[in-house]
């Protein structure tokens, strides 16, 4: 889900089994849907999830509340997810990070993401840049290459585990630079301190 | 929904089958798996 050509695949998922009740009802949904985005409040998560939940609403007839469950690298949304009642009432955007990434990210996931979510949907795929302070002498990748054999240079990110961290970890390994990682408690906080001179570089997403 | 997509900078995808997906998750859950342990980040997070 995190592609190999620095794009981030959104899906939708639910807590398995979702389709033992409500969700397989004829009249599904007969009460408010909670689309959880296991991210801080304006991030990309919410973004699709109001986009997606919009579309839902029009179409079904029924509330799709987008619900932001920030924290420990989408592991918080996810157990939310997970311990929620199977019954598609709940569901969740995910990228690769929360499916894929956090396995081995982490020493003890308290969740399973094949056994715990039955994937709905692969919706989109999301193009990620990489962005250096304009004070740096930087125009091109070559340039930075350059510049980070002379000095070590930082780089931002939402936070540990999260694409932006994955993607600056890999940039590193693959040139063997000496790079020092920021973690933010977000995108955006990261990106106003790559704009700040404060640290010299991001991966960032394109929608904003 | 996929011009809202595009017009955010997206790009909408269209999606396989559910069973499809769950193989995807797998082969995805290995790729990184792989791909952790040989940039070292392998369980640095609790």
């Amino acid at each position: 889900m995190l592609g190999r050509s620095l794009t981030v695949a959104l899906a939708l998922l639910a807590a398995l089994p979702c389709c033992r009740a409500g969700a397989q009802d004829s009249d599904y949904p007969n009460r408010i849907v909670t689309i959880v985005a296991p991210s801080a409040p304006g991030g990309l998560y919410s973004l699709f999830g109001r986009i997606l939940g919009t579309r839902l609403e029009q179409r079904l007839g029924k509330s799709f509340v987008v619900e932001n469950r920030p924290g420990a690298s989408s592991v918080v949304g996810a157990l939310a997810v997970a311990r929620a009642p199977p019954d598609g009432y709940t569901l969740m955007i995910a990228s690769g990070a929360t499916m894929a990434v956090n396995v081995t990210l982490h020493r003890k996931l308290p969740y399973d993401p094949a056994a715990d979510f039955v994937p709905i949907a692969l919706v989109a795929r999301v193009p990620e840049v990489l962005v250096v302070n304009a004070q740096l002498p930087v125009r091109s990748l070559a340039d930075l290459v350059a510049l980070a054999r002379t000095r070590p240079l930082s780089f931002a990110s939402a936070g540990p585990g999260t694409a932006q961290h994955l993607e600056g970890e890999m940039l590193k390994s693959a040139l063997g630079l000496d790079m020092l990682h920021v973690p933010y408690k977000g995108a955006l906080p990261a990106l106003n301190d790559v704009v700040g001179g404060h640290v010299a570089m991001m991966f960032t997403p394109i929608p904003r | 929904m996929r011009e809202e997509f595009v017009r955010q900078g997206l790009i909408p995808v269209a999606t396989p089958s559910p069973d499809e997906l769950k193989t995807f998750v797998r082969h995805e859950i290995a790729y990184w798996d792989r791909l952790l342990h040989t940039i070292g980040l392998a369980g640095s997070m609790e």
